[in-house]
């Protein structure tokens, strides 16, 4: 009896630790680490459960990748303004929901490199892009 | 490997169809011509029909070269897309060239046309065609969409939000595609703040979520997406892949003559790479203004007016982005400095640009004219 209690116990652990692995991202992972980017690879370790699942993955992914996707433009990409991710940034703290978690893993994140990936990957859930894009550009330079 | 069988068996089947018709010719009357696109069912002068029928591309000017664009006003929205209408448009190219040898043989005093010159220019035409089958064409969609990790969840709450907008957006455009394709097209939110749009080979579409969450966007959004279904329809991504490879390949004997002239002008082989890479560049432009001119009759199509119309392309050109490196032309120059210069151009020039903006407002202007005149002349 006691060994089934231990099972089901054991069931239930890895069934949430599996769950809150996000989806697709140990291949993410996987491809930075070949790719010589254990850096990068690293910054999604242990990701707190207030991070943005779905955004973990294409966050790292960009990071990771310089180079734009192939495929037929209208016109030349180009960035955005100082203005336009300034007015984000104002706008996402603006915003109740993303504030909050932007906060919290200032408040509880130390790794500075850490913070701003966790940063990047709020901003791009609440769809603030030019906001993440600057995160992710600031990242960059600092794993450099 | 798989290239040369391909390129060979298409060598072949011209051959064959231009002997076929170089023989027959002179038998046929004048309306040979007609009455042969009416059997195959051809539809190049009239838009609309079922995706049973042929679609026979009528080709009216061939080049020495496949990576030119020689419709680039659009004649029609829908590129052939199967062996048979690729065939069929080649049967029609033969027959009418077979026909044109006639009445110059007829009209020239001592025939200087050829008949042997028929199945060269019919595998010129061939070299305009799109040969890649469907299949292939999506499956190489797949895999570079399969590279693209910043697509919006159409699940996620934003993608709840803006996904409909788009969606609405294109069923829209595309029920004015009369003609018949085979394309499913797939349409993907980008999640960038910038107001740009993508389209991949086999019907992937992309468009930049800041074209969509700010419905003051919406105007240049619409002919984003006309431009890219034009890309898409026009198969402009694999027909630049088979017009380098059947390029570089057919150059073999001007390689020749310019191992030979390097003897005596070493500069020989920089104006050779860089007239090969001009034209690469040109092919490049020119299939975005085709898709322009496309987007431009297909917006036609979807607006209501002519004031509509021209809000989208205004709302479009008023965002163009400003010059790139390689848009301006190069200072002349002479001699070794002259050498120095292209080489420099070589190296530096994107190979891939796009059209400078005053191009694209005056071929714009050119099809926005032509579509007011065909709108009327339709009233």
């Amino acid at each position: 009896m006691k060994r089934a209690a231990i099972a089901v116990l054991l069931f239930l652990v890895l069934s949430e630790a599996e769950a809150n692995e996000c989806v697709g991202l140990q291949k993410i992972r996987e491809s930075l680490m070949a790719a010589n980017k254990p850096r990068v690879a690293k910054l999604a370790e242990d990701t707190p459960e207030k991070v943005p699942c779905g955004s973990i993955g294409p966050v790292l992914s960009r990071l990771a990748r310089r180079e734009t996707t192939g495929g037929r433009r209208l016109e030349r990409d180009r960035p955005v303004s100082a203005a336009r991710v300034q007015a984000e940034m104002d706008a996402a703290h603006r915003d109740p929901e993303v504030r909050d978690l932007l906060e919290e893993v200032a408040r509880d994140t130390p790794d500075a490199n850490v913070r701003l990936f966790y940063e990047a990957a709020i901003l791009d859930d609440g769809g603030y892009y030019a906001a993440r894009d600057a995160k992710i550009d600031q990242l960059r330079k600092q794993l450099e | 490997m798989s290239h040369q069988i391909w390129r060979c068996s298409v060598a072949l089947v011209v051959l064959l169809l231009g002997i076929a018709f170089a023989v027959g010719a002179e038998e046929e009357k004048p309306s040979f011509f007609k009455s042969l696109r009416d059997r195959l069912g051809g539809q190049s002068d009239s838009p609309g029909g079922d995706a049973e029928s042929t679609n026979i591309k009528d080709i009216d000017k061939v080049s020495k070269y496949a990576a030119v664009v020689l419709d680039r006003e659009c004649p029609r929205l829908v590129q052939p897309y199967k062996l048979t209408d690729n065939f069929a448009s080649l049967t029609v190219f033969a027959a009418k060239e077979g026909f044109n040898t006639l009445t110059r043989m007829v009209m020239t005093p001592k025939g200087s046309a050829k008949a042997e010159r028929i199945p060269k220019a019919t595998k010129l035409a061939a070299n305009q065609l799109n040969w890649l089958p469907m299949a292939a064409e999506v499956r190489y969609g797949e895999h570079l969409h399969q590279e693209e990790t910043n697509t919006l969840d159409r699940e996620s709450r934003l993608g709840k939000r803006h996904y409909p907008t788009v969606d609405a957006m294109l069923q829209t455009m595309l029920s004015q595609v009369n003609e018949p394709h085979e394309y499913e097209f797939k349409l993907f939110i980008l999640k960038n703040a910038t107001r740009n749009a993508v389209a991949r080979p086999g019907g992937f579409l992309y468009i930049d979520q800041g074209l969509v969450d700010d419905p003051s966007a919406h105007l240049k959004a619409h002919f984003a997406l006309a431009h890219e279904i034009a890309h898409v329809l026009q198969r402009h991504e694999t027909k630049e892949l088979q017009s380098l490879v059947i390029d570089s390949a057919s150059s073999r004997d001007d390689l020749v003559k310019l191992m030979r002239g390097i003897r005596k002008d070493p500069g020989l082989i920089v104006s050779h790479v860089k007239m090969g890479k001009n034209r690469f560049t040109r092919h490049h432009i020119d299939q975005e203004l085709q898709s322009d001119s496309c987007a431009v009759r297909l917006l036609g199509r979807v607006l209501p007016d002519a004031q509509a119309l021209a809000d989208s392309l205004n709302a479009f050109l008023r965002d163009l982005p400003p010059p790139e490196p390689g848009e301006a032309p190069a200072t002349a120059a002479t001699g070794a400095g002259a050498l120095g210069a292209t080489i420099q151009d070589i190296v530096d020039s994107p190979i891939k640009r796009h059209p400078t903006s005053d191009e694209r407002f005056k071929n714009l202007r050119t099809i926005y004219e032509d579509v007011l005149r065909h709108k009327a002349a339709a009233r």
